[in-house]
């Protein structure tokens, strides 16, 4: 197919006629800048083709030049087939369609039908048409943006590629059958497994149908082994009861019970009769130790006799050979006494001759003593008089020594006052005219005499009359001070009974001379009387006249008295008398030793004969109600009897200890206790076996054995189930698997026209690679490098390259059969490299050999150097 | 004397392998078998029904089953039950037997101690219980120094293996001589599930009901006429069970071999109570082995009680016919010939590829059947 003119009108931006002429059968170019209306170009020309004239779609309304009701028209004149046609459409108002050419002139859907026929495509929808409708032109003429697309073709389009193919598609599918064949294997195996593998549907059923009875069957089996496990400890249980039951029972234990109290019947009077045997033997014992005590008592009786005896006798010996010193000794304390009562008697009359001479010495001395005292109380008696004198002198004086001080002081204040007095007092100078008599205040005033006035005065004289004298004013005071002195002096004066002063001061003296005397005379007497010892005085005057009183004072002695006599020796006789005595006292300690020996020798010999006496008395009633013959009698019988005894109580401990009571009585305890233990366990038991019955009822009233054995059966026969769907399943999945690749082997080949085709473009694009198909035309797998690419996978660019050079090869293919065929281009390629560009236009100026190719760009740079007819546009 | 052996009722036998409703039936079937064998008792005057062990298919049969057997044990007046503990439902304490024992009904007897007694008034019946699954000893050991009344015909009843079996039976072995040695007029023997005659005195009686295949004569009960002490006694097998279980291996060489042995299966059984299961080998076809399939599996196997078809052994040898009628060539023949070649390597991938191809062609059959339509 060639176009040969185009003219579009009312088109979008076409609103004047624009017309494309002199197509030529090689490369077309139409180079134009953007927004030139190249893209327009395209869609008038496809919509010309393949929207049908009538149609109101969106699409065709869209064709109006904005805003005007006009009616979009195009013109397109064609070679197909090796006729020359002419085509006209008018959309909308006044829609037409005229179609001319060798087979004549067809309008209206007539015209529409032809067209179809003749380029291969389908009638539009009726909204408008479609990749499907528009069939492998639809296909070739590559609107912008569409070049890079690798997608499959449409059905139409397909089918038309198909009818290309014929002969090997033929050969190699199987057709509607084996699409259809294959969906029902892909529907069947969607049943049993997932695109990815996984089970599903009936599958997946089995499967988990599968896993639950044998789950079921586990638990079931578990179930049974339970039950069993009941059963058995049921026995188990049962057995145990039972056990306990015949123990609780046992009649040996029974006899065994009463044979234990029998022998602890026995052991305890085997114990008993220990007891009374250990007893009989201890008083047999005893008995026979009583009499062998009795026996050597007796003997020491008799030998204790013998001593006592013996020792009576020597002690009567002894006593009668002391007899005769004890008279001796008697004799000479007789000898000594009178020796010393001579001695003493001479010594008496000395003594007294003595005492006489001596009385009357003291007698004499006494005497003197006594004269002597008397004259000092005599010379004492007269210092006490002196003295009483004295005192009463000094206590009839008033004028101690502090009187005489206070005597002192008060004329000194007399004098005081009285020369103050007189200071301020007239004085009075009397001169009298011998015999004159005056009177002051009625005392006569002697001559000479001064006297100060300081009070009011009168002075008479006589004949002459009164002279009357006032002192002055101011010595009033004065004058009664002194006149106060001068009355404390009066009123002392008047107090010591001295008429004045100088009295009292005489008698102030004459009694500190008294006190003087007194204090000599007491000294003297203290001397008169010292004390005296000898008369057993102490000192002082009383005692002296004490010790006095009531004595007579001796008489002088008579210048002839004798003398007293003189003193006798006195020192022989008491020498002798010392030595009788000691003598005399000498023979009384012999006396005396002698006796106490006397003494104790009798009590020696009284002891020893009353031991005798006591012992032979005990022997005799020691003997008397047993002689000695029946204690030896009885003697040997208590041995005989001790002997048996020791015999039977050694008999009854072998008994006694064949029979251990203690351990007879443990053992019996042990049994009680276990049988009681036994009867206590006997309730949990039954109990236990009550629980485990019921179990058992329970349990077995489910039929495990039964259960477990169809549930296992069960489970095999679900395993069985699965398996055999799982070889279904797998069957099936082989199938298909086998269906498709048979299918990708059998579209290999059928597509082989179409890929030995494009493999020189490829190679010359892409060196040493080659393309693949899919069954459905899309390019499928770039092999470079023994490597493949998924082409979807491969850059922008080269999906585009391999997508034109994909429509070149198809519209060789179509060409080849016969089909009508052109390759229109608009704005392709613009991912394309420098180097890949070059060999693209190459490429297609090749295809343009073959082939009308309408190539619409932008870049006029890049395709100037491409050998086309240019084409401008407008 | 007359009496009737029955042994092995397995009743709760659970038939897990099979389908719901077979299950019920099968299982229900052994509980019918009571029914039927209290009929043939009382047609046939016997007063005693000896079940030689199994009564249970196990210990613990659940109450519905327990009850069940009971009753229906009851309803039959006149007959006495004489029921024996087997390995299925071994004598344990407190287990199912305690309770049956204190809960059965007059007329049913559980022999639960190895010890005579009295089998009405003309026999002495010596039973041995087994108390376990499996025991080394004979359990009828005992019989031969048994004490019984002179003059009675002693009857044992047991459950094991008779030792001359060989095989793997180790367990419950009973001597094959024990009723000459015990001086047994009768020994009632189960646990073998089909008919069999040890010596004139001694039988397995087989299950009433068939449970299994490969069992020569099963679904019996033997009516035994007692003579005395010594005589052989006389014994006739009645036929008690429902189900017939058949087995077959059928060799084929294509789909037209099918139809008559279908025909041919089990004569003179009601398909409803028919259990098979089909060993099917050769060499087909796959279009053959699909036509035989769909003639079994769509139609044999829902008219009888179950079918069991055993393909493994069905070779299948996808013709140029099948082949050419998957496609004469294109993407289908491709595929086919593909899972072919993987078929004839064999194996389980062989296997599946077989398999595979068997879908392939039903897959195609069915969508020309839909293009068809």
């Amino acid at each position: 197919m060639r176009i040969r003119r185009l003219s579009i009108e009312n088109f979008r931006k076409f609103r004047a006629p624009v017309v494309l002429d002199g197509f030529s059968d090689g490369l077309n170019l139409v180079c134009e800048p953007n927004e030139s209306g190249k893209s327009t170009v395209l869609e008038a020309l496809r919509a010309a083709l393949f929207e049908r004239y009538n149609s109101k779609s969106g699409r065709i309304r869209s064709f109006r030049p904005h805003g005007d009701d006009v009616a979009p028209t195009v013109t397109v004149e064609f070679e197909v087939a090796g006729g020359r046609w002419q085509m006209a459409k008018r959309f909308l108002q006044g829609p037409s369609v005229t179609l001319d050419g060798p087979d004549g002139r067809f309008t209206a859907e007539a015209a529409e039908e032809k067209l179809q026929a003749l380029l291969g495509f389908n009638r539009a929808g009726n909204s408008g048409a479609d990749d499907d409708s528009r069939g492998a032109l639809g296909l070739l003429w590559v609107e912008q943006g569409q070049s890079f697309q690798l997608g499959s073709p449409a059905e139409t389009a397909r089918r038309t590629l198909e009818e290309a193919l014929a002969s090997e598609v033929g050969a190699v599918t199987g057709g509607r059958r084996a699409k259809a064949v294959q969906q029902q294997v892909e529907k069947a195996l969607a049943d049993f497994y997932t695109a990815t593998g996984k089970p599903t549907g009936r599958l997946k059923q089995a499967q988990d149908a599968a896993a639950a009875s044998r789950e079921r069957a586990s638990a079931c089996a578990q179930e049974l082994m339970q039950f069993d496990e009941v059963l058995k400890r049921l026995e188990t249980k049962r057995n145990e009861q039972r056990r306990l039951v015949r123990d609780i029972e046992d009649p040996e234990a029974d006899k065994e019970l009463k044979a234990l109290d029998a022998d602890i019947e026995r052991a305890r009077r085997a114990a008993d009769a220990l007891r009374m045997a250990d007893l009989t033997c201890r008083s047999a014992t005893a008995d026979r130790e009583a009499l062998d005590k009795r026996a050597e008592v007796r003997a020491g009786l008799r030998a204790a006799l013998l001593k006592a005896e013996t020792a009576a006798r020597a002690a009567l010996e002894n006593l009668n050979a002391h007899a005769e010193r004890l008279a001796q000794a008697r004799r000479a304390d007789q000898a000594a006494a009178e020796a010393l009562d001579t001695a003493r008697m001479q010594l008496r009359q000395a003594e007294e001759l003595q005492d006489k001479a001596q009385a009357a010495r003291r007698s004499a001395a006494d005497r003197q003593q006594l004269a002597t005292a008397f004259a000092r109380l005599d010379r004492a008696n007269g210092l006490a008089a002196e003295i009483a004198r004295i005192e009463a002198r000094i206590a009839g004086s008033r004028m101690d020594e502090a009187a005489d001080a206070r005597l002192r002081k008060l004329e000194a204040a007399v004098i005081a006052t009285r020369a103050t007095l007189d200071a301020g007092a007239a004085s009075l100078s009397v001169t009298l005219q011998p015999g004159a008599a005056i009177t002051l205040d009625g005392a006569p005033l002697e001559s000479g005499t001064q006297i100060s006035l300081t009070r009011d005065a009168r002075i008479d004289i006589p004949g002459v009359g009164t002279l009357a004298f006032r002192p002055p004013a101011g010595s009033d005071a004065s004058l009664a001070r002194h006149r106060a002195a001068s009355d404390d002096l009066a009123a002392f004066l008047a107090a010591v009974g001295h008429a004045d002063p100088a009295a009292a001061h005489a008698a102030a003296r004459a009694r500190t001379q008294d006190e003087t005397a007194r204090a000599a005379l007491r000294s003297r007497l203290e001397a008169e009387c010292p004390a005296d010892p000898a008369l057993g005085l102490p000192a002082g005057l009383d005692a002296l006249r004490g010790a006095l009183a009531g004595r007579d004072r001796p008489e002088p002695l008579a210048p002839d008295a004798p003398q007293p006599p003189a003193e006798i020796d006195l020192r022989p006789f008491r020498t002798a008398e010392i030595e009788a005595t000691a003598r005399r006292q000498a023979a009384l300690d012999s006396l005396q030793k002698a006796e106490v020996r006397g003494v104790e020798l009798q009590g020696a010999s009284d002891r020893a004969e009353g031991d005798r006496l006591r012992l032979a008395q005990e022997l005799a009633a020691d003997l008397a109600p047993l002689p000695d013959a029946d204690l030896e009698a009885r003697q040997a019988a208590a041995r005989a009897d001790e002997a048996r005894a020791l015999v039977d109580r050694e008999t009854a401990g072998r008994a006694a200890k064949a029979l251990d009571v203690e351990a007879l009585h443990q053992q019996r305890e042990r049994m009680v206790k276990k049988r009681e233990r036994l009867q206590a366990d006997l309730p949990n038991l039954a109990g236990e076996v009550a629980r485990l019955e019921e179990q058992a009822r329970t349990l077995g009233g489910e039929g495990p054995g039964q259960r477990a054995e169809a549930a296992r059966e069960e489970a095999e026969a679900a395993e069985a189930t699965h398996a055999r769907l799982k070889d279904e399943g797998d069957a099936l999945a082989l199938l298909l698997g086998v269906l498709r690749e048979a299918q990708q082997d059998a579209a290999r080949r059928y597509l082989r026209p179409i890929t030995r085709r494009m493999e020189p473009f490829v190679r010359r694009l892409l060196p040493n690679a080659s393309l693949a198909f899919t069954e459905d035309y899309k390019p499928g797998l770039l092999m470079r490098g023994g490597r493949e690419e998924a082409a979807e996978l491969l850059s922008k660019g080269t999906q585009e390259q391999l997508a034109v050079l994909t429509r070149i090869a198809f519209a060789d293919l179509l060409i080849d059969k016969g089909k009508p065929a052109s390759l229109v281009l608009d704005d392709a390629l613009v991912f394309s490299d420098d180097d890949r560009f070059e060999v693209m236009t190459d490429i297609l100026a090749d295809a343009a050999r073959r082939m009308q190719v309408i190539i619409l760009s932008c870049r006029a740079s890049a395709y100037r150097t491409v050998d086309a007819t240019r084409l401008p546009l407008g | 004397m007359r009496l009737i052996h029955s042994a092995d009722w397995q009743l709760g036998k659970p038939f897990g392998r099979m389908p719901v409703d077979a299950r019920a039936a099968l299982s229900e079937a052994r509980l019918d078998a009571i029914d039927t064998l209290a009929a043939a008792a009382r047609q046939h005057r016997a007063g005693h029904v000896l079940v030689a062990g199994d009564v249970f298919d196990s210990a613990e049969p659940g109450d519905r089953i327990y009850r069940q057997a009971l009753a229906r044990m009851k309803a039959a007046a006149g007959v006495r039950w004489w029921l024996l503990p087997g390995n299925h439902d071994p004598l344990r304490p407190d287990g199912l037997w305690s309770r049956l024992s204190a809960e059965a009904p007059e007329n049913v007897a559980a022999c639960l101690t190895p010890a005579p007694v009295m089998l009405g008034e003309d026999a002495v019946l010596l039973p041995a219980p087994l108390t376990h699954k499996f025991s080394l000893s004979d359990p009828t050991a005992w019989f031969d120094g048994a004490e019984t009344p002179a003059g009675l015909p002693r009857i044992g009843l047991a459950h094991g293996a008779i030792r001359t079996f060989g095989g793997d039976e180790q367990t419950n072995l009973i001597a094959p001589d024990r009723a000459r040695r015990a001086g047994l007029s009768y020994l009632a023997l189960g646990d073998w599930h089909g008919l069999r005659k040890i010596d004139g005195h001694t039988y397995y009686s087989g299950t009433p009901e068939p449970d299994d295949f490969g069992r020569e004569a099963t679904g019996l009960a033997l009516l035994v006429d007692v003579a005395g002490a010594g005589l052989e006694p006389q014994v006739e097998a009645l036929p008690i069970g429902r189900h017939a279980w058949v087995e077959e291996r059928w060799h084929l060489s294509g789909a037209e071999d099918v139809a008559p042995r279908i025909a041919a299966l089990a004569p003179g059984i009601e398909r409803k109570h028919l259990v098979a299961r089909l060993h099917l080998s050769g060499l087909v076809p796959l279009a053959e082995r699909v036509t035989l399939r769909r003639l079994l599996e769509d139609g044999l196997a829902h008219e009888i009680r179950w079918l069991d078809l055993d393909l493994a052994d069905l070779m299948t040898r996808p013709t140029e016919t099948d082949l050419s009628e998957i496609d004469a060539h294109g993407e289908l023949r491709d595929a086919a010939e593909r899972l072919r070649a993987m078929a004839e390597d064999g194996g389980t991938e062989g296997r599946l590829a077989g398999a595979a191809l068997e879908r392939l062609y039903v897959e195609l059959m069915r969508a020309q059947r839909g293009s068809e339509a």
